[in-house]
């Protein structure tokens, strides 16, 4: 029985959204498969997710694309089967046009999109094996939208969108539907160090529409969604997971937080 | 403790889509009032969701527009609440461009949009008194974004619908009320069935799956749009479409070999 239990691939699992969408996917059913550089935090979540499903870890370099390739066959011969896959890695930071190199370009751009195109040719085979899958794509709304610090991650968000659609346009015979979600502001544990400064809470529920700022379980929820939704039929989508922020661009002030 | 249960309002709720949606809701948890201008199909369709948790009949034909605030009254007074309105009642309105005719665009854009903008403002007045606000699906169609011909009214409808539905998203956001809407394609309904029929192969080849999207694949994704697990998704017309929107020609290539068989064995 346990071998028919569906296998989720999470690039990027050992923190944040990809770590909290491990949690929501192990506690509807799914068995999950951790990649991740960083091996304390990554062995660190798959002993607490253990605790609900079978879980493993697997180290692995997304900026080797030969490692992405072992990794995935070792998932597959590890666990049977390869059912769905988030890759939620990525690396950002704030960076102005006038300061990028050729070096960081290359290292955003692969890990950034290099790596989820890999990831995704390296599980697909695994999933057609299956009888079909799921692939979320972690975007953006930096794919969508500028704010003049993220050159290089919302180039590469851009880039996923049209992958998104062609890689469910390649495999929609094979039973594979593609979709990519597009956060905007999220409180991560890494962005929860602002709220000490005045004004920022402010100024981020002003740029969005619900009343509360989005944790990262609100995320994994959709994510879970789209994984787990038995209709075929939304595939090719990027999905704004934003709270209404890339659907408007100012309200009245008396809807305002001050 | 009834009036302890969430109630959703789905109006056009005895149609096809409709009462796959009121019953899917009812298998939620919800209490779902039908509102439909069909009286015998609408209480068909409020006793199967009583069956199932709790379900209520409203007479109320959307092309009437100026009854909404007096059926979701009705409602409020017979249920206490409302967290959830779904508008899924619409009238279709193929005719070529040069045809079309003043009181066709009025039948289509009152029942489309007005009907939609009305049921939409007179639920969430009494959403507002919930402590967690409430959800509104507005279904759209994948043809609020693309053309496809003889479709000029329910096309600008739709479109209007999902512009309507970023602006609701908007105004009722202090009151925690959620707004979105489900733009669906070629779903398999006896409605659609003789309009569609004689396109049936372009619409075939247009989408990304190898038959008709079906009625509750839509159920599913209201289902999951008037719930918690979607609170990240605001002001958002969540396409349903296959795929529709992503190619103009459909390759048919396989990682499967004519005997089913995949390449990478």
């Amino acid at each position: 029985m346990q071998n028919n239990r569906k296998v989720v691939v999470i690039a990027g699992g050992a923190s944040g959204i990809g770590r909290t969408t491990g949690f929501e996917l192990a506690n509807r059913g799914y068995r999950v498969a951790c990649i991740d550089v960083n091996a304390e935090a990554g062995n660190q979540t798959v002993a607490e997710l253990n605790e609900i499903t079978d879980a493993a870890f697997f180290q692995c370099d997304l900026t080797k694309m030969d490692m992405i390739k072992t990794t995935i066959d070792r998932i597959a011969e590890h666990f049977g089967r390869i059912d769905a896959l988030l890759c939620a890695a990525a690396i950002t930071k704030h960076i102005r046009v006038m300061d990028i190199t050729e070096a960081n370009w290359d290292l955003y751009l692969t890990l950034d999109l290099k790596a989820q195109f890999f990831v995704s040719q390296a599980c697909a085979p695994h999933m057609v094996k299956a009888g079909g899958g799921r692939i979320v794509h972690f975007s953006s709304m930096l794919g969508t939208i500028g704010d003049g610090k993220h050159i290089l991650y919302g180039a590469a968000k851009a880039a996923l969108h049209s992958m998104t659609r062609e890689l469910a346009i390649d495999f929609w015979k094979d039973n594979i539907q593609v979709t990519a979600i597009a956060p905007a502001y999220v409180l991560t544990p890494l962005v929860a160090r602002h709220l000490d400064e005045p004004g920022w809470k402010e100024k981020q529920l002003n740029a969005q529409l619900n009343t509360r700022m989005l944790y990262p379980e609100d995320i994994a929820k959709t994510i879970a969604f789209l994984v787990t939704c038995k209709t075929p039929a939304l595939n090719g989508a990027v999905i704004n997971t934003d709270a209404g922020v890339l659907c408007f661009r100012f309200k009245p002030k008396r809807m305002q937080v001050t | 403790m009834d009036h302890e249960r969430k109630v959703a309002v789905v109006t056009g709720g005895a149609g096809t889509i409709g009462k796959e949606i009121v019953l899917r809701l009812a298998s939620d948890g919800f209490a779902v009032c039908v509102l439909d201008a069909d009286e015998v199909r609408g209480r068909e369709t409020a006793d199967a969701a009583d069956a199932l948790t709790k379900g209520a009949y409203f007479g109320y034909d959307a092309v009437r527009w100026q009854d909404a605030a007096s059926a979701m009254d009705a409602v409020y007074r017979a249920f206490g609440r409302i967290d959830v309105l779904v508008n899924a009642a619409e009238v279709p309105g193929k005719c070529p461009a040069e045809e079309v005719t003043s009181e066709a665009f009025d039948r289509v854009m009152n029942v489309n949009v007005k009907g939609a903008l009305f049921a939409a403002v007179a639920a969430a007045s009494y959403m507002k008194r919930n402590e967690k606000g409430g959800c509104i699906v507005n279904i759209s169609s994948i043809q609020g974004r693309i053309a496809i011909g003889e479709q000029v009214l329910y096309s600008a409808s739709k479109a209007a619908v999902i512009a309507m539905t970023r602006e609701l998203a908007v105004d009722l956001s202090p009151y925690n009320i959620k707004c979105n809407s489900l733009a669906t394609w070629a779903v398999d309904t006896p409605e659609t069935a003789e309009e569609s029929g004689e396109m049936r192969d372009q619409v075939l080849s247009s989408m990304l799956l190898d038959r008709l999207i079906r009625p509750e694949e839509v159920s599913e994704l209201v289902s999951f749009l008037v719930s918690d697990d979607s609170y990240c998704i605001n002001g958002f017309d969540m396409p349903l479409d296959a795929g529709m929107t992503t190619f103009r020609i459909r390759p048919e290539h396989s990682y499967f070999d004519d005997e089913g068989k995949n390449y990478y064995n």
